[in-house]
């Protein structure tokens, strides 16, 4: 399994030159796009919702990234940091919904895949995706920042307030849920 | 090897192996190597091919590029540092909130023993409570009861027929409720629409406590969107926010709160030491005969004053919510009323109840109201709504009201300026035609559909009604499942 630590060759002048080079962005972009693409998609459950996100992530990465300063963070941490907040407030925005007002009612608008959709499905994708569905917001996000987005549990506890040993206790106690689960559709044998 | 020593095996292996692509780990056994194999499938799946912007996503981005469009604007980088900020401070004021449906089950849950038969298994503590983690009081009613005969019951027993039944709970005044208790009670200030004091009631005298208790619960009609009714359970109709404030007299000894696995979260609440829990498995809930769940709730707790509070619900409320309502408590003699956020702060808010005047000025023209609403509504929201050029204003009702026969109405009135399109999803209208109605000399247009999945609920009328009309100056609608010649009515009182 390649290390998902990994990190790009050359990534800091690929950041310096994104924003002024396609190039240098279409490197980083490829890189990068499959695991901001998994961790939103590991924390909303929804191909669309998560598509939808990732594009807001990327314009966001664009805007921001001349500012990035290296010294500061990691360009990863940098990066799935942003993703976290545009994710965060995602979620803020949909717990403002009122009663059966126009807001409602339009947002069911999206919410309707069109039936021509082709997806490509990959069963063991769909039955993870399944049983993440089955953990709270807060849960999938730390098995997201974690084994998606790569960050040690002290950076996950920056950006998530919890203190770094919960964060090692919560997501423990995530993945033996999450192991459960699938062991109880089957999924998994043992 | 006990379970801190594993966890901490288990988060260092994880490193190794996202780090490395390996880990130099010894099988400790069939089920850690199950969750060490199962991170590693969770790092390695891809989901790419899914997305159906990622090549489209590239494109646009090169080409903007190629025009320049992206620079470093020191605007927008303050802006996520400052949104970084306030989720910072935020979350320092975060709160949880348990608590189970019924003060009797809490009962249950919450026992004095020595403390020092559990020092072993103190997980946290306050003053007055210590956090233990056992099974949760649900968890241990559902192991009780999947280990056969003799079966748990529940307090109150709802499927006795027989049996004494539950007393209600009073709704008692600020002023009745302190006297009863014999403290001055908090109230908030703030809550979130949509909410009603259902109960204010006072915990009989407990000796073997030595505590006394108010209790508190605001309610409110569960909607089927956005809160799913599967997640929280089939048997609650209705969402609940209790605030229990609690006396210990010198005597009492802290309580205990098994609270299972659910991890503590230290928060500072009314810059007071707190602690908050989420998704803490609560009370049971028979899923199908013989076969229990257990809802879920969050907790907030702390101690302040000599008392502690405990603010639980059972529905998905974001934290902020349950901050603001914490913040709010006061033992001032002051009405609840919806807090306002001054106009040069503006920011759209679900909780507002703007005045006419202020939704005036926001909006940018005149804001009218129907002079006939029906009584047994009670106003949930005033506020002004700017997406792009389009902008309008909307007031929603929800009925409230004891002497009036449930159907559980809700209802919406919109004003915008003339040609705004109502977005309105197809899959409500269906094939449902439009019937042209005349209100008050202007020209209007009805639609009737019912309402199918997932605004279905056994209380609610299934029959929505959207009317909408304009006169010279602007456009008007209602939406709302209330009878036909009611809506009429308020929408012929603009016109009064």
């Amino acid at each position: 399994m390649r290390g998902s630590h990994n990190t790009l060759k050359d990534e800091l002048v690929l950041v310096k030159l994104a924003i002024n080079e396609p190039s240098a962005f279409t490197r980083l972009y490829d890189h990068y796009f499959p695991l901001v693409f998994k961790y939103v998609l590991y924390r909303v459950c929804d191909t669309q919702t998560a598509d939808d996100i990732s594009s807001k992530i990327f314009e966001r990465v664009l805007l921001g990234i001349g500012n990035y300063r290296p010294e500061k963070a990691p360009f990863r941490a940098w990066l799935f940091g942003l993703a976290h907040h545009v994710v965060s407030d995602h979620f803020r925005s949909q717990s403002k919904r009122r009663w059966f007002s126009l807001e409602v009612l339009k947002g069911l608008v999206s919410n309707d895949p069109p039936p021509e959709e082709v997806v490509i499905s990959n069963e063991m994708n769909d039955r993870l995706l399944e049983a993440l569905g089955c953990l709270t917001e807060r849960q999938r996000d730390l098995v997201a920042l974690k084994v998606v987005a790569g960050l040690n549990n002290r950076q996950i506890a920056k950006l998530t307030a919890l203190s770094e040993s919960n964060v090692g206790v919560t997501f423990y106690r995530t993945i033996r849920k999450l192991r459960n689960e699938l062991k109880e559709n089957g999924v998994i044998n043992g | 090897m006990d379970e801190r020593a594993l966890i901490d095996q288990f988060n260092s292996d994880v490193d190794q192996l996202l780090e490395r692509g390996w880990t130099e780990r010894s099988s400790l056994s069939e089920e850690y190597d199950d969750l060490i194999e199962l991170v590693e499938t969770l790092a390695v799946s891809d989901y790419s091919e899914i997305s159906l912007i990622k090549n489209t996503l590239r494109g646009d981005l090169i080409r903007q590029i190629e025009k320049g469009k992206f620079f470093t604007s020191s605007r927008l980088q303050e802006g996520i540092e400052t949104s970084s900020e306030k989720s910072k401070r935020k979350i320092q004021l975060r709160f949880g909130y348990f608590f189970i449906l019924l003060v009797a089950i809490l009962l249950l849950v919450l026992t004095v023993p020595p403390i020092r038969s559990v020092a072993q298994e103190i997980v946290h503590f306050l003053e007055n409570m210590i956090f233990v983690n056992e099974p949760t009081f649900s968890e241990r009613f559902i192991e009780d009861w999947e280990q056969g005969p003799p079966y748990p019951t529940l307090y109150p027993n709802l499927n006795c027929l027989d049996c004494e039944e539950p007393v209600p709970m009073s709704r008692l005044t600020i002023d009745e409720a302190s006297t009863d208790v014999g403290f001055r009670v908090y109230v908030p200030t703030y809550m979130p629409s949509g909410y009603w004091l259902e109960a204010r009631d006072v915990v009989p005298y407990d000796q073997s406590t030595n505590v006394t208790e108010v209790v508190s619960i605001y309610a409110i009609q569960l909607a089927p969107e956005p809160f799913s009714l599967k997640r929280l359970g089939p048997f609650q109709p209705f969402g609940y926010i209790h605030i229990h404030q609690t006396h210990f007299s010198e005597d009492s000894q802290p309580f205990r709160f098994n609270i299972g696995e659910t991890p503590i979260v230290e928060v500072t609440v009314r810059g007071l030491p707190g602690v908050w829990l989420e998704q803490l498995p609560s009370s049971p809930y028979e899923l199908e005969p013989g076969e229990w769940e257990s809802y879920r709730s969050n907790i907030l707790i702390w101690e302040e004053g000599g008392f502690q509070f405990r603010i639980n619900t059972n529905m998905p409320l974001p934290w902020e919510t349950m901050i603001k309502v914490a913040e709010s408590l006061t033992n001032e003699d002051r009405p609840i009323v919806p807090t306002h956020t001054p106009i040069g702060d503006y920011t759209q808010d679900p909780r507002k109840i703007l005045e006419i005047e202020e939704s005036s000025n926001l909006i940018g023209f005149d804001v009218y109201s129907p002079s006939y609403i029906p009584f047994w509504y009670t106003i949930l929201s005033r506020d002004v709504i700017i997406q792009g050029s389009s902008k309008y204003i909307e007031t929603t009702y929800l009925f409230n009201n004891e002497d009036y026969p449930k159907r559980s109405a809700t209802l919406s009135f919109g004003q915008s300026p003339l040609g705004f399109n109502i977005p309105l999803s197809k899959y409500f209208l269906g094939d449902t035609p439009s019937v042209d109605v005349d209100v008050s000399g202007n020209k209007g247009v009805w639609y009737d559909w019912v309402a199918t999945e997932p605004f279905v609920h056994e209380k609610w009328n299934p029959y929505f009604h959207l009317l909408t009309w304009e006169d010279s100056d602007f456009k008007f609608w209602i939406l709302s499942n209330e009878e036909n010649d009611i809506i009429l009515r308020i929408a012929e009182s603009l016109y009064e």
